[in-house]
C-alpha cells in the first residue's frame, strides 16, 4: 500500500503529466505516418529522457509507445495505408467503412476499443503477471513455430473467394522475407550478387508499397477518367459510435483483448500476429462472415483491441523477466535501466513503487490517447474531403519520407516503387495483398524458430510434438486447414453437380 | 479476358517463377541440406516448389471452372487502355525518378520537381496557383515538420554535397 501511494505521488506531478501528453501526441503522430512507427519515435524520444527524473522519463517513453500503437489505425482507416504493421488487418474493413462515409464512427470505435484493449491487458498484467510470465517462458522455438504456423493458417480467412490465390500471396510474402542475409548462418540468399539486396526487403517499406502505391495509381486513373474521387461534406457522417453500439461489441472486445494480451506476452510474437489472429477469430465467430473485407465493423474492433492489448502483454515478460519482445520494448528496457529500474524478478521486490508508477503511466497514457483521438476524430476525418488525386501527392511525399527514414537508404524507395507496381498488378489479377503482408510478418519467425528448434535437438523433429503447447497449436492449424479444404471441395462438387443437372435439363 | 483465363496465365507464371526460384536457391545458396537445422537453403527451395505447385493448382482451377461455367470463372477482368497503361507506367517511373533525385539532389529540390512532374506529366493540371501552393506547402511543411521538428534525416543530395563552394 505504501508503494502504491508513493507511486501515485510520483505519477501525479505536473512533469509526469506533461510527459504523458507530449509522449501520446508524438506516438500518435509517428504511428499514423506509414513508415515512421513508434519504434522510430521511441529512438528519438529516448535521449530526451536522460535529463529527466525517472518517473516522467519512463512515462514519456510509455506514452510514446502507447500512442504509436494506437496511431496506426488513423491512416489505416482514413487512407487505407496501415501506419504500423499491427494495423494491416484494420485496413481490410476500416478503409471500406470510411469509403462508405462512416469514417468518423469507425475511427471513433477503433479509438475506444484500442483503449479498452490496452486497459484490459493492463489489468491482466497487474493481476496475473506471475502466472502469465510462467506460461510465456514455456514458449521455446518449437512452440513459437507452432504458434506462427497457426497464425499463417489465418490466411484461410484472409484469402477471400479463392484459397489458392490467398496461399499464393502468402507464399510470395514468405519468399520476399528470404531475400537478404540468413539470420542464423549469415550468408546471403537470393541477392543475385547485389549488395543492396543484402539488407533484405524491409517489411514496412513493402507494406507502404503494397498498400499506398496501388491506391495512388487508382486515384490518378480515376482522375484521368474525369471523375475525381472526393467524399462530399454532406456524406461524411460525423457521429461517434453510440454507447449501445460499443456495449454490443463488449464480448468480442474482451475475447480479442485476451488474444492480444496472450500473444503480446510471448517474446517475438508481436502486434501483427495478434491482430490477424483476432481478425480470423472474429470472422469465424461472426453471424456474417461474408461481410468481412467489405466493411464489417467487427473487422475493425477485433484487430484494434488485440493489437493494443499487446502493449500490456509485452510488458509482462519485460518487467517480470527482463525480456523485451520487440525493438520497441527493447528501447523501453533501455530507458528503464538508464533511470535505475532494472526489469526482472527482483524489481517486484525492491522497487514495487516503480512497478506501480509504470502501471499508472500506462493507464494515464491510454486515457490521454483516447482523449486526443476522440477530440481529433472529426478533424482527422476532414482529410477525406480532400480530392483523392491531391491527397495522393501528399501520400507520395509522406511515403518517400517514411521509406527513407527506416534505414536512411534510397534503395528502400526503389523497393517501395517495385512492390507498389507488383501490388497493383496482383490486385488487378485478383491476388489479395493482405496475405503477402502476413507472409512477410511471419516469414522470419517461421523459418528462424523452426531451424532453432532443430539446432537445439540436433535435428530431432520430435521436439515439435514434445510439448502440449506446440501440439495444441499444430493441431488447431491442421483442423483449420482441413476444414477449409473440405469447404472448398464441397463448393467444387456442388458446382459440378449443378452443371450436370442443368445439362440434363437442357436435354 | 475472363477470370478463368487470368487464373491460367497467373498460374503459369507462378509455376515458372517457383521453378526458377527453387533452382536459383539450390544452386546459389551454400549449405546443401545441412543438418541439424536443414540449412539456409531448405526454406527457399521448399517455398519455390510450393509456389510452383500452387501455380499448377491455379491453372487447373482455371480450366475446370471454365468447363463448369462457374459464375466466378466468367467474370470479366478489364484490360487497361493505352491511356491507363501510360498513367501506371508514369507513376512507377516517377517514384523511381523521385528516389534517384532524392539521393542526388536532396529533399528540398527533388520534392518540388516531383510534384510539378505529377501535376504536369501525369494529371495534366496546369493551374500554376495550385502547383505552386502544393509545392511550397508540401515541401516546406514536410521539411519543417519532419526535418527540423521531428529530426528525421532527409536526404541532402550527393551532387550538392560534392560541390565545394
Amino acid at each position: 500500500m505504501e508503494a502504491l501511494l508513493a507511486a501515485f505521488q510520483m505519477s501525479m506531478g505536473l512533469d509526469t503529466f506533461i510527459s504523458i501528453v507530449i509522449g501520446s501526441l508524438v506516438g500518435l503522430f509517428f504511428g499514423s505516418i506509414p513508415g515512421l512507427t513508434y519504434s522510430v519515435a521511441l529512438v528519438l524520444v529516448l535521449p530526451a529522457t536522460f535529463a529527466m527524473d525517472p518517473t516522467p522519463g519512463i512515462a514519456l517513453l510509455i506514452a510514446t509507445y502507447v500512442g504509436g500503437m494506437t496511431g496506426g489505425s488513423v491512416s489505416a482507416i482514413l487512407i487505407g495505408i496501415p501506419g504500423t504493421p499491427s494495423a494491416a488487418a484494420t485496413v481490410l474493413d476500416g478503409y471500406k467503412l470510411a469509403q462508405k462515409g462512416k469514417a468518423c464512427s469507425t475511427l471513433g470505435m477503433a479509438v475506444i476499443v484500442s483503449a479498452f484493449g490496452g486497459l484490459f491487458s493492463l489489468v491482466i498484467m497487474m493481476v496475473f503477471v506471475d502466472i502469465v510470465a510462467k506460461v510465456a517462458i514455456e514458449f521455446g522455438p518449437a512452440e513459437i513455430f507452432a504458434l506462427v504456423l497457426f497464425g499463417f493458417s489465418t490466411i484461410c480467412g484472409l484469402a477471400g473467394k479463392s484459397l489458392t490465390r490467398g496461399l499464393i500471396a502468402g507464399i510470395i510474402g514468405l519468399l520476399l522475407m528470404v531475400v537478404g542475409m540468413d539470420s542464423i548462418e549469415g550468408i546471403p540468399r537470393m541477392t543475385f550478387g547485389s549488395a543492396n539486396l543484402m539488407q533484405g526487403v524491409n517489411l514496412l517499406v513493402a507494406m507502404i508499397g503494397l498498400f499506398a502505391v496501388p491506391q495512388i495509381i487508382e486515384s490518378f486513373l480515376t482522375f484521368g477518367k474525369g471523375c475525381p474521387m472526393k467524399t462530399e461534406d454532406h456524406c461524411l457522417q460525423m457521429e461517434l459510435p453510440s454507447l449501445k453500439e460499443i456495449s454490443s461489441k463488449l464480448w468480442l472486445m474482451t475475447r480479442c483483448s485476451a488474444i492480444g494480451t496472450g500473444i503480446g506476452s510471448i517474446p517475438g510474437a508481436g502486434g501483427p500476429i495478434a491482430a490477424f489472429l483476432a481478425y480470423a477469430h472474429a470472422r469465424k465467430s461472426s453471424k456474417n462472415p461474408e461481410g468481412f473485407g467489405e466493411g464489417e465493423i467487427d473487422g475493425v474492433v477485433a484487430p484494434e483491441s488485440a493489437n493494443n492489448a499487446v502493449t500490456g502483454g509485452a510488458m509482462i515478460p519485460l518487467l517480470s523477466l527482463g525480456i523485451p519482445g520487440d525493438p520497441a520494448t527493447a528501447i523501453l528496457l533501455a530507458g528503464m535501466m538508464i533511470h535505475g529500474l532494472a526489469p526482472g524478478p527482483m524489481l517486484f521486490i525492491e522497487r514495487l513503487d516503480g512497478i506501480y508508477s509504470i502501471y499508472i503511466a500506462i493507464a494515464l497514457s491510454y486515457l490521454a490517447v483516447l482523449f486526443f483521438q476522440l477530440f481529433g476524430v472529426r478533424l482527422f476525418v476532414r482529410v477525406l474531403a480532400i480530392p483523392a488525386h491531391l491527397l495522393s501527392i501528399v501520400i507520395i511525399v509522406m511515403c518517400a519520407i517514411g521509406s527513407f527514414a527506416i534505414r536512411s537508404s534510397v534503395v528502400d524507395l526503389y523497393v517501395m516503387a517495385v512492390m507498389g507496381l507488383a501490388g497493383y498488378i496482383l490486385q488487378r489479377v485478383q491476388i489479395p495483398v493482405t496475405p503477402i503482408v502476413l507472409g512477410m510478418v511471419l516469414g522470419k519467425a517461421l523459418e528462424g524458430q523452426f531451424r532453432m528448434a532443430l539446432i537445439m535437438t540436433s535435428g530431432d523433429a520430435s521436439i515439435f510434438l514434445s510439448s502440449w503447447i506446440s501440439v495444441f497449436f499444430l493441431g488447431i492449424t491442421f483442423i483449420v486447414v482441413l476444414l477449409q479444404i473440405i469447404k472448398t471441395l464441397k463448393k467444387g462438387v456442388k458446382m459440378c453437380a449443378k452443371k450436370t443437372t442443368l445439362a440434363a435439363e437442357e436435354h | 479476358m475472363t477470370q478463368a483465363k487470368v487464373d491460367r496465365w497467373v498460374g503459369s507464371l507462378c509455376v515458372i517463377g517457383g521453378v526458377f526460384w527453387s533452382y536459383t536457391a539450390y544452386t546459389s545458396i551454400s549449405g546443401h541440406y545441412d543438418p541439424p537445422s536443414g540449412g539456409p537453403q531448405v526454406f527457399p527451395v521448399l517455398l519455390g516448389a510450393l509456389l510452383a505447385v500452387l501455380g499448377v493448382l491455379l491453372v487447373a482451377i482455371g480450366f475446370f471452372s471454365e468447363r463448369a461455367s462457374s459464375s466466378e470463372a466468367q467474370l470479366k477482368v478489364d484490360a487497361l487502355t493505352c491511356h491507363e497503361i501510360r498513367i501506371v507506367i508514369s507513376t512507377f517511373a516517377l517514384l523511381l525518378l523521385y528516389g534517384f533525385m532524392l539521393e542526388k539532389l536532396g529533399f528540398l529540390i527533388a520534392s518540388p520537381l516531383a510534384i510539378v512532374a505529377i501535376f504536369v506529366g501525369i494529371l495534366k493540371i496546369y493551374s500554376w496557383r495550385l502547383i505552386v501552393s502544393m509545392v511550397l506547402g508540401l515541401t516546406i511543411g514536410s521539411y519543417v515538420v519532419f526535418g527540423l521538428l521531428v529530426g528525421t534525416y532527409l536526404p541532402r543530395g550527393t551532387w550538392l554535397q560534392s560541390i565545394n563552394f
